[in-house]
């Protein structure tokens, strides 16, 4: 009898023990379906992607297997989306400049007694290998250019006043930098700053009140500029060109470059650059080689830029009594344009244009109007906007306001569709996993042109 | 009175022992080694997941290839095997096996689409 109780207390254990060893072994192989279905879902995840990128937007049920679980996808709804806005409240805007250059947004911030460079690639603002990169602040405030599009593979030029002399740094792509010292010269007043290929070679060119001159930054070699009262250099084309500002020497201080910018004014398939002063608009005609200036005595220039592309460049000049009058860039120069539709809208600072679209800052807020004036859509608080193509495609705005900077990516093609899916992924038998994923698509003429995956939720 | 067990009952009470302890000592193995066996593949799986994100992290993950090498770890020897192919829809598949005496074989598949939405 006692026998018999001890063996039954025995099995009953032995029992215990591989049941529990049976719990063990199921509970391994749910997290093997787990790791496995959470690589399926990413995977249908991915397959959407592909297919709104493709141009496509599915509607339907979507039934996708992969490593032999089955994951299903099915719609969860629609809404508009404004322009994909980029937040990097994180970095210190009055301490950081934003760069356009080839593979994403160059940040350079000012922490403690050190430049940190960053190479953010858009929209996902990864950190690219090799950033970021750590400079010895200078003295002085830092100027920083990016290399834009340019060839290379050179990010961005930094230069500052660094104990009696000039300090010139250039970054690179991989996160390399050459740095040049130049004894006896210091940072332009009012500086303009511009890095882009010369004569084959990359430089630096700084301009402004008192001298203006480029750095190479293959030797470190300095070229003066010399330009005469009232001239700007300026970096285009693969040269670098002393054009003048269109005041002449004689003309009274028309105070600072407020803007500088490039582009085919003429339609003549070349390169040209208009410059806006307080005081004047003024425009490098490349095949003319001159300048055409525009100024109101007595009115501020308070908009410019190309409204429409039918309507070419043009600038808003108002008046002590706030009347606010718009001149248009024609073949003989500058003349009175009549103001319709959204030229009609206080704008202030550039304008850019985009598909049936205007940009620009209304009211303290980085805005997007219809050409003829209406709706308008303010898309992000913007106080002050540098317009540069950051992610390599149309212009993006980056934005300060508030001690922030938001990037605003290809304002001018328009709001967004927002796209809303849910997944299950399971074995045939049950769900192992479900979530729900939200994407913004920004298409433009001909198909889906930029996805994002908005939101994961698991 | 009853001074002890006869022969007859000494025997059985014996046998059932015997027959309960070996019992026991079938469990016992079997434990170990489904322990040993769950140890080996969360081993396995966590070796599996971390081949997928370091073919992810690589700068051109888009390269077809095929790996194979022996990892050691806990004096248990694993066969790690990447295998990464493009299918001809234009994805791209990448399958990582790890197997071990102990473990079995723990396998994942992740596909991945161009998201640039060209094929």
């Amino acid at each position: 009898m006692v026998a018999v109780a001890a063996s039954a207390v025995v099995l009953l254990s032995a029992t215990l023990l591989l049941g529990y060893l049976g719990r063990t072994l199921r509970a391994q192989g749910r997290l093997e379906a787990l790791a496995q279905a959470r690589l399926s879902q990413a995977s249908a995840v991915d397959f959407i992607r592909f297919r709104l990128a493709s141009g496509e937007i599915p509607d339907g049920p979507i039934s996708l297997e992969t490593g032999g679980l089955i994951t299903e996808v099915t719609p969860a709804g629609r809404s508009a989306v404004p322009p994909l806005t980029v937040d990097l409240s994180r970095l210190r805007s009055a301490q950081c400049a934003p760069a356009a250059c080839p593979g994403g947004i160059v940040v350079v911030e000012s922490i403690d007694d050190s430049l940190v460079v960053s190479l953010l690639s858009l929209p996902d603002l990864c950190q690219s290998a090799g950033f970021p990169v750590e400079i010895p602040a200078g003295g002085g405030a830092p100027v920083v250019a990016g290399f834009g599009s340019a060839p290379g593979g050179h990010a961005c030029a930094i230069a500052m006043d660094d104990s009696g002399g000039l300090r010139v740094c250039m970054v690179d792509t991989d996160g390399s930098v050459s740095t040049f010292s130049l004894p006896g010269v210091t940072v332009p007043v009012r500086p303009i700053a511009l890095a882009g290929m010369a004569g084959g070679s990359p430089v630096m060119l700084l301009g402004g009140a008192g001298s203006s001159f480029t750095v190479s930054l293959d030797s470190g070699a300095l070229t003066p500029l010399d330009p005469l009262p009232g001239t700007v250099p300026v970096l285009l084309d693969g040269r670098v060109l002393c054009v003048p500002r269109g005041d002449g020497p004689g003309a009274s201080d028309p105070g600072p470059v407020m803007d500088a910018m490039s582009g085919d004014f003429d339609l003549d398939g070349h390169p040209d650059a208009a410059w806006a002063c307080p005081h004047s608009m003024t425009v490098w005609l490349s095949s003319r080689d001159g300048v055409l200036v525009d100024s109101i005595p007595g009115s501020t220039l308070s908009a410019w830029g190309v409204l429409t592309q039918v309507q070419g460049l043009a600038c808003c000049w108002q008046g002590a009594d706030g009347a606010r009058n718009w001149d248009r860039l024609s073949w003989s120069g500058f003349q009175t344009a009549s103001a319709w539709g959204a030229m009609l809208l206080p704008w202030r600072g550039r304008v850019e244009p985009g598909a049936n679209l205007v940009l620009g800052i209304l009211s303290d807020s980085l805005s997007l109007a219809s050409c003829s004036g209406s709706p308008v859509v303010a898309l992000c608080p913007c106080i002050s906007v540098a317009w540069d193509g950051f992610d390599g495609g149309p212009i993006d705005a980056a934005c300060f306001a508030d001690g922030a900077l938001r990037l605003v990516l290809d304002p001018g093609e328009g709001g967004g569709m927002g796209l809303g899916y849910s997944a299950v992924t399971g074995d045939g038998h049950e769900a192992l996993l479900s979530g729900t994923y939200h994407f913004a698509v920004f298409t433009e003429q001909g198909g889906a042109r930029k996805v994002r995956l908005l939101e994961e939720r698991g | 009175m009853r001074r002890g067990f006869t022969l007859v009952e000494s025997v059985a009470a014996s046998a059932i022992l015997v027959l309960v302890l070996g019992a026991m000592g079938l469990a016992a193995k079997a434990y170990w080694n489904g322990r040993n066996r769950v140890e080996a593949r969360k081993e396995a799986l966590a070796l599996a997941a971390a081949e997928i994100s370091s073919y992810e992290g690589r700068e051109q993950p888009g390269v077809p290839m095929t790996a194979s090498r022996i990892v050691c770890f806990l004096g248990e020897p694993y066969w790690v095997r990447t295998v990464a192919s493009e299918e001809p829809s234009g994805a791209f598949r990448l399958e990582v096996g790890v197997s071990s005496p102990v473990a079995g074989e723990v396998g994942l598949v992740r596909m991945y689409y161009p998201q640039d939405g060209g094929m």
